[in-house]
C-alpha cells in the first residue's frame, strides 16, 4: 500500500527541463496555415478547456501552484482570448469543463486528451529542450488523425484551439537564494513561463499552427500581463 | 508566509539534522487514539485537533480548502489527476464491484462517505493510495488477496487515515521546507570548498523525509484500525494482510537486500506484529464481522481474470505464493489448480511441462470450474510433450465448448498438421 502520491504527466516532462530552456525569450511559430479562411461561416474556432498552473517557485527549487493565481490566469485568459478573436471576426466556442463531463462522451475526451499529448510532443520533441527529435528536422506534420472530424460535428466549428502555460513567481526566499547564490558567482534561475498553443484543423486533424514561449518574464496574474503573455503566443496566428 | 521566511535561516538546517525524529513506533497507538478522541468530540474535527508533533488536525466532512492556500494548490493538480483517472482506460468499470467497493467504504468512512471516492484501477498486486482530495485507487489485485470484508475494510481505513490525517500536505510542506534549507547550506559548503559535505547533509534529508513517512504510513495503520471496528468489522483481520504481503515480496524479493533507509513504508514484519497486538485493545463482542461471503461471492466470477493480470506479470515465485494462499481459500480449486499448470507452461523450464500437465489433470478433478482455455493449455503442453493423440483431444473438446473461440482457426490448423 503505497501512500499519499500525485503524478504529473505532460507538466513534469515539460518542467523538468524548463531550467535548461530558459537562456532568453523565444518565440518562433510553427504553421502549415498563415491564413484562416475568410469567410466568417469558416471562420469557427473551439477553445478546448486551457491547461493553467501558476506556481510559487520556492528557494530550494521546488514548485507549489497556487490555485488562486490559477484561477485568476484562466479567468484572463478566456476573457482575452474571446476579445481578440472578436476583433479578428472569428468566431470562438469555448469548450469549457462540466462535471457532467466525465464517463459521457468518452470519444471527446479522448480526443482532447491526445490533442494535449500531441502539443506536448510538440513541444518537447520539436520546438525546445534536449530531447529534440533528430530525424525530425524541420518537418511539420502533426495531426491528430480524422477522428478529430468529431469535434468539428460536435461544436460546429473549424478548428480547435489548445492553450497550456505554466508560470511561476520566485518566492522571497527565492529571491533571497538567488542573491545568496550571485554573491557566491552562482547564477540560478527565478520563476518562469512556459507555454505553447496550437490550432487544429478539425476536418482533417492536421496541427496548422504552433507556437510557444519559453522565458523569464511574462505574468498572467492580471489582465495586463494576460494579454502580453497572449499577445506574444498568437503573434503569429493565422489571420 | 512565517514558514517561508523561517527557510531563510540556514542555521535552521541544523536544527534540521538535531531533530531526526526517526522511526517511531507509537504512530500506530496515536492514529489509533487520535481518531477515537476526534470521534468522541463530534463536530471538532477542524484545525483544533492538530496533536504533536503533525502541524495540522482532521479534516472535516465536506472539508474544501481555503482557496488562498498552499492546500488549495494541491487539490487543484489533483483535481486535474482524478479528471483524468474518470476516463482512464484502466479504470475497473464493473458495476457490481464498483458498487460494493462502495458501500464498504461508506461503511467504514461514515460521515466522510461522500469526502472519500474509491476509483478500482485493473492492475496486479497489493496497491492502494490516497490522494489528498479525497481520491483514493485501489488494484483489482487487492481484492485477489483479501480474504474477507473486514480486510478490505482495513486497507480502505488505512488509506482514509491519510486523508484524515492530510500526510500528503504535511509531506508536501515538509518537502518544500527541507529542499529550502538544504539549498543555502548546500551553497554554503560549496562556498566554503566543502562540497562533499552537501552531498551528505542531503542523504541525511532523505533519511530523515522517509523516516517522516514511514510514520505516517503507522498512523494510518491506527487509524485504519479504529475505523474500521468502529464498522463493527473484526480488527483482527487487519494484520492478516500482511502476512501474505510478507511471503509475496519475499518469494519475489529472494535475492535483493532490502533497505530500510529509503523505505517509504515500514517493514511487514513490524505493522503485523503492531496490529496484531492492537487490534487485540480494540476488539469487542460487536466486532466480529467479517463479510467473508460477501467479498468471495463477488469476486468469484471475475477471479480467473485477476488471476491472469497477476501472471502477465511473469513473476512465479510470488505468483506461486499466491495462488497457493487461494488454495488455502479452498474457493473453485479447479480453476486455481489450472493456473498452478498454467505458471509451469508459462514458464517452461526444466520439468515443467510435465508438472503442468500434472495440475491440469488435477484441475480437471477438482470441484468447481476452470476456465475456458483449459482444454487449449493443456492440448499445447501434451502436444510439447509429444503426446500427440491426447494433445488432439484436447484440442478438440476446446473447440467443441468455444465454437466462437477468436483462436478457433489455429487450433484447427494444430489439429490437422501432419504427425512428424
Amino acid at each position: 500500500m503505497t501512500g499519499a502520491k500525485y503524478t504529473r504527466s505532460l507538466t513534469g516532462a515539460i518542467l523538468g527541463f524548463v531550467l535548461l530552456v530558459v537562456s532568453g525569450c523565444q518565440t518562433t511559430a510553427v504553421h502549415t496555415r498563415t491564413k484562416l479562411p475568410p469567410e466568417p461561416e469558416k471562420r469557427r474556432i473551439v477553445l478546448l478547456p486551457p491547461d493553467v498552473e501558476l506556481s510559487v517557485l520556492h528557494a530550494g527549487g521546488t514548485n507549489e501552484v497556487n490555485a488562486e493565481w490559477t484561477r485568476l490566469a484562466r479567468k484572463h485568459l478566456s476573457e482575452n482570448l474571446s476579445a481578440r478573436f472578436k476583433k479578428v471576426k472569428a468566431r470562438l466556442i469555448e469548450r469549457k469543463e462540466t462535471a457532467a463531463d466525465f464517463g459521457n462522451d468518452t470519444r471527446e475526451i479522448q480526443l482532447l486528451k491526445l490533442h494535449e499529448a500531441v502539443g506536448g510532443s510538440i513541444l518537447v520533441h520539436q520546438r525546445v529542450g534536449p530531447l529534440l527529435l533528430p530525424t525530425k528536422g524541420g518537418t511539420f506534420d502533426w495531426s491528430l488523425g480524422p477522428e478529430a472530424k468529431y469535434l468539428k460535428d460536435k461544436y460546429g466549428a473549424d478548428y480547435a484551439l489548445f492553450v497550456f502555460v505554466r508560470d511561476s513567481y520566485a518566492s522571497s526566499g527565492r529571491v533571497a537564494a538567488m542573491i545568496f547564490a550571485a554573491a557566491l558567482g552562482v547564477g540560478i534561475q527565478g520563476g518562469v513561463q512556459v507555454g505553447f498553443s496550437s490550432l487544429i484543423d478539425i476536418n482533417t486533424g492536421e496541427v496548422v499552427w504552433f507556437n510557444h514561449v519559453a522565458r523569464a518574464q511574462g505574468d498572467l496574474r492580471t489582465a495586463e500581463g494576460a494579454d502580453e503573455t497572449i499577445g506574444m503566443l498568437l503573434s503569429s496566428f493565422p489571420k | 508566509m512565517t514558514r517561508r521566511f523561517r527557510s531563510l535561516a540556514p542555521i535552521l538546517v541544523i536544527l534540521l539534522l538535531g531533530a531526526c525524529a526517526g522511526d517511531d513506533k507509537s504512530f500506530y497507538e496515536r492514529g489509533l487514539n487520535q481518531g477515537a478522541q476526534n470521534a468522541a468530540k463530534e463536530g471538532d474535527h477542524g484545525e483544533k485537533a492538530a496533536a504533536f508533533p503533525f502541524k495540522i488536525g482532521d479534516l472535516a466532512p465536506a472539508h474544501r480548502p481555503d482557496p488562498k492556500s498552499d492546500e488549495a494548490g494541491i487539490w487543484y493538480q489533483v483535481d486535474k489527476v482524478e479528471r483524468r483517472i474518470k476516463t482512464a482506460g484502466e479504470r475497473y468499470r464493473h458495476a457490481a464491484v464498483n458498487s460494493y467497493i462502495r458501500s464498504v467504504t461508506c461503511r467504514v468512512t461514515g460521515r466522510y462517505c461522500k469526502d472519500v471516492r474509491v476509483y478500482t484501477i485493473r492492475a496486479p498486486g497489493l496497491q492502494a493510495s490516497m490522494y489528498p482530495n479525497g481520491m483514493m485507487h485501489i488494484s483489482t489485485g487487492l481484492l485477489l488477496r483479501t480474504q474477507n470484508e473486514a480486510q478490505l475494510a482495513a486497507v480502505i481505513g488505512h488509506e482514509t487515515g491519510h486523508y484524515l490525517r492530510r500526510h500528503s500536505l504535511q509531506r508536501i510542506r515538509e518537502i518544500i521546507d527541507a529542499s529550502n534549507s538544504l539549498f543555502f547550506f548546500r551553497v554554503a559548503l560549496a562556498g566554503a570548498g566543502i562540497p562533499v559535505a552537501g552531498d551528505v547533509v542531503t542523504l541525511m534529508a532523505i533519511g530523515e523525509m522517509t523516516a517522516y513517512g514511514r510514520n505516517h504510513e503507522r498512523e494510518a495503520d491506527g487509524y485504519g484500525l479504529l475505523l474500521m471496528t468502529q464498522a463493527g468489522y473484526d480488527p483482527e483481520e487487519a494484520w492478516k494482510i500482511w502476512d501474505l504481503t510478507l511471503k509475496e515480496s519475499k518469494a519475489i524479493k529472494k535475492d535483493e537486500e532490502r533497505t530500510v533507509f529509503f523505505a517509504s513504508h515500514p517493514q511487514p514484519e513490524e505493522r503485523m506484529h503492531e496490529m496484531r497486538r492492537l487490534s487485540k485493545t480494540v476488539k469487542t463482542a460487536d466486532t466480529t464481522d467479517l463479510g467473508q461471503d460477501r467479498l468471495q461471492e463477488l469476486v468469484a466470477p471475475i477471479r480467473a481474470d485477476l488471476i491472469r493480470d497477476e501472471l502477465n506479470l511473469r513473476r512465479f515465485d510470488g505468483f506461486e505464493v499466491l495462488l497457493d494462499h487461494l488454495i488455502e481459500g479452498g474457493q473453485n480449486l479447479a480453476e486455481l489448480y489450472y493456473f498452478k499448470g498454467e505458471m509451469r507452461r508459462l514458464r517452461g523450464k526444466g520439468k515443467d511441462f510435465v508438472e503442468a500437465l500434472g495440475f491440469y489433470d488435477k484441475a480437471a478433478t477438482m470441484p468447481g470450474t476452470t476456465p475456458p482455455e483449459f482444454h487449449r493449455s493443456r492440448g499445447v503442453v501434451q502436444r510439447k510433450l509429444g503426446r500427440r493423440n491426447a494433445a488432439m483431444a484436447s484440442f478438440a473438446a476446446y473447440l467443441r465448448a468455444n465454437p466462437q473461440a477468436a483462436d478457433a482457426g489455429i487450433i484447427r490448423q494444430l489439429i490437422e498438421e501432419p504427425e512428424k
